[in-house]
């Protein structure tokens, strides 16, 4: 019974991972290499690289989903723990309809915001500006959420020996508390770098200047249109290059990256 | 000053939440009875854009696809997860390995993944199809035939998600006290027994948030399809989201697809609704 | 240092009702004094009142002689060693203790100068480098201090700050805050459940029961005047004895007759004789406390009164004190036996109790007054 348990679950495994290997092989092969099963690349070129560089800004649009990211990732930490914090520390008039209001919002299909959404980066005059990228997704409902979840966790004398010590709220949430909640804050920030890391649609909404895509769009766009020309190998290595960051992210942060997406998935 | 201190702090909430939440889904309530192209001036039409999904044939088609590539996904979606999450939650040696090999694809954007399987699709250099005609089969043809492609958008985002649900699984299966199976055991009860009567009622919350969450999931669809097929082929893959998509930006009918966007939440919600009923009862 | 008055001050959470009423104290400069009550008492809720970290309802704080109701709690001059320290938990004690001096914009020499100072009273230099998840309970208890004491405050506040230490400890740094207190020559307002601290920190002490003040006094005064039957039942170690009973006349003899008529004492000798008088035939409660229910008379010049020889339930022989109990009337009474002689004692022996009949405390029974 253990033997054949250990061989299905690495015939499982090799599943998820092979793909990945392969697809790092065959963006290092001629196009020969992509019919073939391979470990090692057939033919070893960085041709497919080299292609993909020259016909799309791929270097720009990595510093711009960068940029998009980093930057958004700070701003939904920032605005998470201050309605987090309120919610969970305070009372005030309408602090529980707030509280149906982000519950509510996170059952919403996105399907109904979508337009009105892009006309509104229209009226703003956002469109094919890092705004339209930034602003929306400034504040998320499930990082407010969980803030206020792990704030309420904490024991209120903190707060009030900091109040004592002269601390106001700002303080108390960001040098006080925020220490004590660390893996909630690594949660709320893998949960929210990926998320935005990997939108693809968005983008394709709100930006049509080439200067101004973030990676999963221009590849989308590279991959769709006829630029790779029907090149296989030149849209992997595009692939590839879009896959690299994230994995060596989740290389390093495996186990926070399983929890924090297990943790999202079980709040619904 | 002390007073407003807490509005100060959800100040960024409700801006956010007057600008994108609830100004768009009034918005769009507006939209859907005007005809606009963003350019010139909105014009009243009463219920016309209700009238006309009614009788859109490529939304339904849409529609119908999407829940064609659901009815694969999901079900399939659940066994694979139970029996990995299974299998793992009785390894203990190199579980972390199995675990983190098995959520790969998740944390990859489904862009990078639909690219990958483009290929592996392919119905000339692909190598299912290489494969095939090396045990001297034929050719299938994955995203080309219209009766196959929308099932093969759906293994594939099952293989890219599958991993999330086997570890909702395992946080479910691991709260089933061990004494349980011993006591199922010492009664004589068989393999199935104990899954059926024992292990699925108390993972029947996680199964069911696993619906609910892949059902969203799946209701989302779009850039899968976006790229392997354009929807294509005669309309076969094409998604909801895909359609609506077209409507605001190929023909810019805005005020139409907002009203195909309030139509598809409308579909979602009732799809859900019959799952919590359905689930609650059979478990 | 400074004086803090509370007058006439009530707390109300939003739409509920007072869980402070109308309380007015005045607490002097350089005074120890603590707030003690059964938990509900509304102590806490007075000392965070105090602290600015809840609103006052009505009436007027003043400390120093300023009103400060509306004074957030940094610039009040205040600071609070808490139940469980609350201690910042990832800052080291250093970090902890200079925090409120660093937001006080105070410069980095005299920061250190002070942590240094404060650290050499509590004996706690070796540990400024340490978190305090790496420091036992009394550890976090002297660095709470610490922190306090760096600010050089006006007043301090402390929550129930030995409630989480073992007894030993306890006992310890009860005699401790003692020294500090004379050490700093500051005011502090002291919060607990325990009678026994209340007893021996404090300057004076304010019972509360139900948001209000049951009795303002010095600990001897509360121990020998208790005003009213809680503040009997309340102070003291074992409680005092209270047995319910009526004040009767017969031919010029004023006697307590307890409620079962098995106790007849006679009040004509007592020093109560006078004020007794207008509550014949009224029902009272007698108190009495167990050193003054003794197995031998300890005064011979004060009236007693010995009852019947009576069964024990149970003798508890310390060594320095012998405690026996015994039932009256279903009431459970003890009373301080002689310690040699308890221990020749059978565990059920009948023995005849004297009754120091000038230190009986008498008390309305319905209006739970004292008499």
């Amino acid at each position: 019974m253990k033997p054949l348990r250990y061989i299905l679950l690495t015939v499982a495994a090799l599943t998820f991972i092979y793909p990945f290997v392969w697809m790092v092989s065959a963006s290092l092969s001629s196009e020969a290499g992509l019919g073939s099963l391979t470990l090692l690349p057939i033919g070893a070129s960085i041709q497919n690289y080299m292609t993909v560089f020259e016909r799309i800004p791929l270097g720009r649009a990595f510093l711009n989903s960068l940029f998009v990211a980093v930057f958004t990732t700070g701003l939904v930490l920032l605005s998470g723990a201050m309605v987090g914090y309120a919610l969970a520390r305070m009372t005030f008039r309408g602090r529980d309809a707030i509280f149906y209001l982000i519950i509510f919002t996170m059952t919403l299909p996105f399907q109904i915001t979508l337009i009105p959404n892009y006309i509104t980066m229209v009226k703003l005059g956002w469109v094919d500006s890092y705004l339209a990228l930034i602003v929306p997704f400034a504040l998320n409902s499930l990082s407010v959420l969980l803030f206020r979840q792990a704030f309420a966790g904490l024991p209120q004398a903190l707060i009030d020996a900091a109040r004592i010590d002269g601390a106001n709220e700002l303080r108390i949430i960001f040098q006080i508390l925020i220490p004590n909640i660390l893996p909630t804050v690594l949660t709320i920030t893998i949960l929210t770098f990926m998320g935005l890391w990997n939108e693809a649609l968005w983008p394709l909404i709100v930006i049509r200047d080439e200067a101004t895509m973030t990676m999963p769009q221009l590849v989308t766009l590279f991959s769709v249109g006829g630029r790779a020309d029907g090149q296989l190998g030149v849209k992997i290595a595009a692939a590839v290059l879009l896959a690299l960051p994230i994995i060596i992210l989740y290389l390093f942060f495996q186990k926070h990256f399983i929890r924090s997406m297990a943790s999202s998935g079980m709040k619904d | 000053m002390k007073r407003l201190t807490p509005y100060l702090l959800v100040s960024p909430y409700l801006l956010h939440f007057l600008v994108f939440v609830a100004f768009p889904v009034g918005f769009s309530v507006v939209l859907t009875f005007h005809d606009w192209n963003i350019i010139s001036p909105m014009k009243w039409v009463g219920l016309a854009n209700y009238g006309r999904v009614f009788r859109d044939r490529e939304f339904w088609q849409a529609v119908w696809n999407t829940l064609r590539f659901l009815v694969v996904h999901i079900p399939l979606q659940i066994a694979i997860a139970l029996f990995l999450a299974e299998l793992l939650n009785r390894t203990i040696r190199g579980a972390a390995f199995f675990r983190a090999a098995f959520f790969l694809p998740v944390i990859v954007s489904g862009v990078v993944v639909t690219i990958l399987w483009q290929q592996l699709y392919s119905f000339n250099s692909g190598l299912l199809n290489r494969g095939l005609v090396g045990l001297g089969l034929g050719r299938v043809g994955w995203l080309d035939d219209p009766d196959v492609a929308m099932y093969s958008i759906a293994v594939m985002a099952t293989w890219k998600n599958v991993g999330l649900y086997v570890i909702l699984f395992l946080v479910g299966l691991q709260s089933v006290p061990e004494q349980y199976y011993e006591a199922a055991d010492l009664e004589g009860a068989t393999t199935w027994q104990k899954f059926r009567y024992i292990t699925l009622p108390i993972i029947n919350p996680t199964l069911f948030t696993v619906v609910v969450l892949s059902t969203i999931g799946g209701f989302s669809l779009f850039i899968e399809p976006y790229i392997m097929t354009e929807g294509g082929p005669l309309n076969s893959t094409l998604s909801a989201v895909m359609y609506i998509y077209k409507q605001a930006f190929q023909y810019y009918h805005m005020g139409y697809s907002a009203t195909l966007g309030f139509c598809f939440a409308l579909i979602i919600l009732l799809v859900v609704i019959v799952q919590r009923r359905y689930v609650e009862k059979e478990v | 240092m400074a004086n803090v008055q509370l007058n006439h001050i009530a707390k109300a959470y939003a739409g509920g009702p007072r869980v402070i009423r109308d309380v007015t104290i005045d607490v002097k400069d350089r005074e120890f004094l603590v707030l003690v009550g059964p938990s509900g008492c509304g102590k806490s809720t007075l000392l965070r009142m105090i602290a600015g970290l809840e609103d006052i309802t009505d009436g007027d704080l003043l400390i120093d002689g300023r009103r400060v109701n509306d004074v957030p709690p940094k610039d009040r001059d205040i600071a609070m060693v808490f139940q469980n320290y609350a201690l910042y938990p990832h800052m080291t004690v250093f970090e902890n203790m200079a925090f409120g001096l660093t937001l006080r914009k105070m410069s980095k020499v005299e920061i250190k100068q002070r942590v240094e100072q404060a650290a050499r009273i509590l004996e706690i230099e070796p540990l400024l480098h340490r978190k305090p998840k790496d420091m036992s309970g009394g550890q976090r208890q002297r660095v709470a201090i610490g922190r306090a004491i760096v600010r050089e405050p006006k007043v301090f506040l402390f929550d129930e700050p030995l409630s989480n230490l073992d007894a030993k400890l306890r006992g310890q740094t009860r005699i401790e805050l003692q020294k500090l207190h004379r050490q700093l020559n500051a005011t502090m307002i002291y919060v607990t459940h325990d009678q026994v601290e209340a007893m021996t920190l404090g300057d004076r002490i304010v019972v509360l029961r139900g948001g209000d003040v049951m009795q303002f006094d010095t600990p001897i005064n509360l121990y020998n005047h208790p005003v009213n039957l809680f503040v009997a039942g309340f102070i003291g170690t074992p409680p005092m004895n209270l047995l319910p009973g009526i004040i009767q006349q017969r031919n010029n003899r004023l006697t307590f007759d307890s409620q079962g008529n098995t106790l007849q004492i006679d009040l004509s000798k007592s020093v109560h004789h006078e004020r007794l008088q207008r509550h014949v035939g009224k029902p009272v409660i007698l108190g009495i406390r167990a050193e003054h229910l003794t197995d031998a008379p300890t005064s011979g010049d004060r009236p007693f009164f010995s009852s019947e020889q009576l069964p024990f339930e149970a003798i508890e022989n310390m060594g320095n004190e012998a405690l026996g109990y015994l039932t009256i009337e279903g009431i459970r009474i003890v009373a301080r036996l002689t310690p040699d002689r308890a221990a020749t004692l059978s565990p059920t022996a009948h023995i005849t109790l004297f009754w120091d009949l000038d230190k009986v405390h008498f008390f309305d029974a319905e209006t739970e007054l004292a008499i």
